[in-house]
């Protein structure tokens, strides 16, 4: 049984989620709360398998919770839920710990699709992000180095099929691997992110405007 | 300043000028000191003269040397000549007759010793100016001296004679006797004798010789040093002719000035060349001199012009020895160059009296000196005034060139005023230009802030009417005509908050990416495609970035490719999808092609064909290419061609922003 908490300040989706997660079997809800102080207090006795947390809590930002369960839990899978799923907050919750993202409005089978993706070991990714992923952990030039300590040869690779808009099925078919490994290689690379920016981490979420409310 | 340095530059400024007024106190002291005590040297105003004929013998040292010492022959005797006395030319000659008989004079005066006469004393005879070739004096019958080791210049030496020291007993009468040898055609003079102790008189002859020899060399020393001066800043700055003009100026007038001080050659060949040179600098210290007032004052004057250049040939050429009667024109050369002089200094008055400068009236009052000095001069050896005077020539150079230096100095301080005052101006009109500058930035700034604004809300305004605005205008309309499923509202919703993802995504950074950007597309409706069982392929090259592909295009290129992906999904029953982007020359073609059933061209264009219009219009607005080609049966194939490079900014529809640009220059300038 795959443990999963949820954290979401709006009744409705609150709901929303917690019917769709009830209506797999193999999930269950440890917790489901609705502001970030909450959230934190549940965190200190709870290990969830999984966190949904929506990044605009009306107390404490989204990614406070990120980082704080990051640190506690580093074996639990983190997902934010976005309306957008634009580049600044997920770029800004990866940093922070997060593996993975899911759309608010996403339909049901999608969601758990991605819950369990999650739970395999692989990530989504958005082109923008591959691409802007691809500069950041490798500043200057499109094409990899070998030598490169931030990003793999492969890895880069992949952020370049991904940011071209080739799916992981057809990626897999190109380099000779599954497509399942081409998300396992997309959740590496946010960890090596999120391990990269800690030290800078308050610095890049205030320049994002996260902390910043 | 603060007051202790102003206290202490003033206390400076009165210590200036006491010491000033010491020094000229001390001079005017010396020098009007009473150059002899009467009591105990006396000044003979009258002599015995006696004037005999002597042979004739060659113009040197030796011939000199003969007739002074020939034992005399009949003589004419005056017993009382009053001194000074000139005895004039008779006749004179311009050239030289080598066989005239020379004349010796001989002047006799008895010398009392006084009853203070110290024992041991020299007796000294000292006449301030004589002419004539050479001369001999005897004390007491013993020749004691004679000038004949520089004889040519007995024009301009004192006649100093001094007896060895000897024991003369008080009321002795002494015999002085002064002989001057001469040619009668040029006449001799001798001005007063005074005699006495040497003690006596050494002030009186240090004086003389002062005046007559040491500051005329001086002079020579001085014009060569601002010669030098001259013409380093001629070397640095070759165009300022001025200095050059001074340059040469200098050194011609100091090679004049060393006939004042310089000893002769005894034989005449030497000699008359020696004379020659020096004279001939005369004309041309004219010429310069005038061509350096044309600097300053450039009035021009044709007769000037070439008549000095013309002068001063002529008079070089006639005062070196080659034609034999150099010579002897001395006089009458001084003559004709004073009176040249004298015309340019009239020339020099009238341009300074039609607003000349400061400069030029100081050097029209110097050149008065030297032409007043010339012509004193030239009376002294001429024997018509003031026989015992000294030259005045060596002092009036310096006059003039000390107007000179005082022009060049008034040049410099009004140069550098000048470029203190253009760099002041300069430093001035730079700030006014910078603060000009700085406001002209700001203004832009603000144009630019409003045109960004505008244009914003412009987009906002049309993206809101495009998508969101019409769908839930739709959906409204759906719902209050009350025949709307729940599945139909929610497709509706979702399609509005897909368009709203669009607007996001366009806003993304792509940095030119085509790529990303269609790819982002597929990333949102590739779930869709895959739930209504079409398969999407996917063909990506290598694309140039469209440095142009800003958020605005961003937005056009995803709406053209979702509006083809939605009428596929909603009307083409299609279960194949093909995208291709690929470079093709200086365009990027972006290519979807489906299998579905397709549509009529016409009848779709006819029946209004709003979706096509509307992607064409999109087209149009990125300067792109819209092809669709269709066919009942056989799919539809959507053909977007995209420029690399666009010639021209977007054909826009913010004509406002637009004009509020054009007004910018307008503005700055």
């Amino acid at each position: 049984m795959t443990k999963i908490m949820i954290v979401e300040d709006d009744p409705a989706f609150l709901n929303r989620f917690c019917r769709i997660v009830m209506s797999e079997p193999q999930f269950e809800i440890c917790a489901a709360v609705g502001n970030g102080t909450a959230a934190l207090e549940t965190l200190m006795h709870t290990a969830p398998d999984v966190l949904l947390v929506d990044l605009d809590l009306p107390d404490i930002s989204g990614i406070d919770i990120i980082r704080e369960t990051a640190q506690r839990y580093p074996q639990t899978d983190i997902m934010v839920v976005t309306v957008f799923g634009d580049e600044r907050h997920v770029l800004a919750s990866i940093e922070a710990g997060a593996t993975g993202y899911l759309l608010k409005d996403s339909l049901p089978d999608e969601f758990v699709g991605l819950i369990h993706q999650l739970r395999a070991g692989g990530s989504p990714i958005s082109p923008v992000i591959a691409r802007v992923l691809l500069r950041q952990l490798r500043p200057g030039g499109r094409i990899p180095p070998v030598d490169n300590t931030k990003l793999s040869g492969r890895e880069a690779e992949i952020l370049a099929f991904i940011a071209k808009g080739f799916s992981s099925s057809e990626i897999g078919k190109l380099l000779s691997i599954s497509a399942h490994t081409v998300t396992a290689h997309v959740k590496k690379i946010y960890q090596k992110l999120a391990v990269h920016s800690r030290g800078e981490a308050v610095y890049e979420a205030t320049k994002l405007g996260l902390l910043a409310r | 300043m603060n007051i202790t340095s102003t206290s202490a530059l003033r206390a400076l400024h009165i210590m200036m000028a006491v010491l000033g007024l010491l020094l000229v106190a001390g001079f005017c002291l010396v020098l009007s000191q009473p150059a002899h005590n009467g009591v105990r040297w006396a000044r003979f105003e009258q002599a015995q003269l006696c004037i005999e004929p002597v042979q004739t013998a060659r113009l040197n040292r030796a011939g000199l040397l003969e007739q002074l010492t020939q034992a005399p022959t009949t003589a004419t005797c005056e017993p009382r000549v009053p001194l000074p006395h000139v005895a004039r030319a008779v006749g004179g000659k311009f050239v030289r007759d080598a066989n005239e008989p020379m004349q010796r004079a001989w002047y006799s005066l008895q010398y009392t010793i006084p009853e203070n006469w110290r024992p041991g004393e020299s007796l000294l005879v000292y006449s301030p100016r004589l002419s004539g070739l050479a001369w001999q004096v005897r004390i007491g019958g013993k020749i004691v001296r004679d000038n004949l080791d520089d004889w040519r210049m007995t024009w301009n030496r004192p006649l100093v004679a001094r007896s060895a020291p000897s024991q003369f007993a008080p009321g002795e009468q002494v015999a002085i006797e002064l002989a001057i040898v001469f040619e009668p055609a040029r006449g001799h003079s001798l001005s007063r004798v005074s005699i006495g102790p040497a003690s006596t008189l050494a002030n009186t002859l240090a004086k003389r010789h002062y005046l007559q020899e040491t500051l005329p060399f001086a002079s020579i020393l001085m014009l060569l040093a601002m010669g030098v001066f001259f013409f380093g800043f001629w070397w640095a700055r070759r165009a300022e002719k001025a200095h050059l003009l001074l340059t040469c100026s200098c050194v011609a007038w100091s090679i004049f000035n060393l006939q004042f001080v310089l000893p002769t050659f005894d034989e005449a060949r030497f000699s008359d060349w020696y004379r020659g040179l020096t004279s001939l600098t005369v004309p041309w210290i004219i010429w310069l001199v005038y061509l350096f007032v044309l600097q300053i004052d450039r009035r021009f004057s044709r007769l000037f012009a070439f008549g000095m250049p013309a002068y001063v040939l002529l008079m070089s050429v006639l005062v070196l020895p080659i034609f034999g009667l150099s010579a002897d024109v001395g006089l009458v050369y001084q003559a004709v160059n004073t009176a040249v002089s004298a015309l340019l200094i009239l020339r020099v008055f009238w341009l300074a009296a039609r607003g000349g400068s400061l400069e030029l009236r100081v050097i029209c009052a110097a050149f008065l000196f030297g032409v007043v000095a010339g012509a004193h001069d030239i009376a002294v050896m001429a024997q018509r005034f003031d026989p015992e005077g000294i030259f005045w020539l060596p002092y009036a150079s310096l006059a003039v060139f000390g107007a000179f230096l005082f022009a060049v100095q008034r040049r410099y301080v009004h140069a550098i005023d000048q470029h203190q005052q253009l760099s002041d101006s300069l430093a001035e009109r730079l700030a006014a230009r910078e603060r000009e500058l700085q406001a002209n930035q700001q203004r832009l700034l603000e144009l630019e802030r409003a045109h960004v604004l505008a244009d914003e809300r412009q987009r906002l305004m049309r993206d809101m009417h495009d998508g969101l605005g019409s769908t839930l205008t739709a959906s409204l309309v759906m719902l209050e005509q009350g025949n709307t499923s729940p599945r139909e509202l929610e497709n509706v919703l979702r399609e509005s908050i897909d368009d709203l993802r669009t607007v996001i995504d366009s806003l993304e950074p792509v940095d030119g990416e085509l790529a990303t950007l269609l790819a982002t597309l597929r990333f949102r409706l590739g779930r869709r495609l895959e739930a209504a069982g079409i398969e999407l392929q996917w063909e990506m090259h290598d694309l140039p970035p469209l440095r142009w592909l800003g958020p605005p295009q961003a937005l056009q290129v995803m709406r053209i490719v979702q509006e083809a992906l939605s009428n596929i999904l909603k009307h083409s029953a299609a279960t194949h999808v093909h995208l291709s982007a690929r470079a093709l020359g200086t365009a990027i073609e972006v290519r979807l092609t489906d299998n579905g059933r397709g549509f009529d061209m016409s009848s779709a264009l006819q029946a209004g064909g709003r979706g096509l219009r509307n992607l064409r219009r999109r087209a149009a607005h990125l300067q792109a290419e819209l092809n669709v080609v269709s066919e009942i049966g056989s799919g539809t194939t959507l053909c977007l061609l995209l420029p690399v490079e666009r010639a021209t900014a977007e054909p826009s529809s913010h004509q406002g922003s637009n004009a509020t640009l054009a007004r910018l220059p307008a503005a700055v300038s």
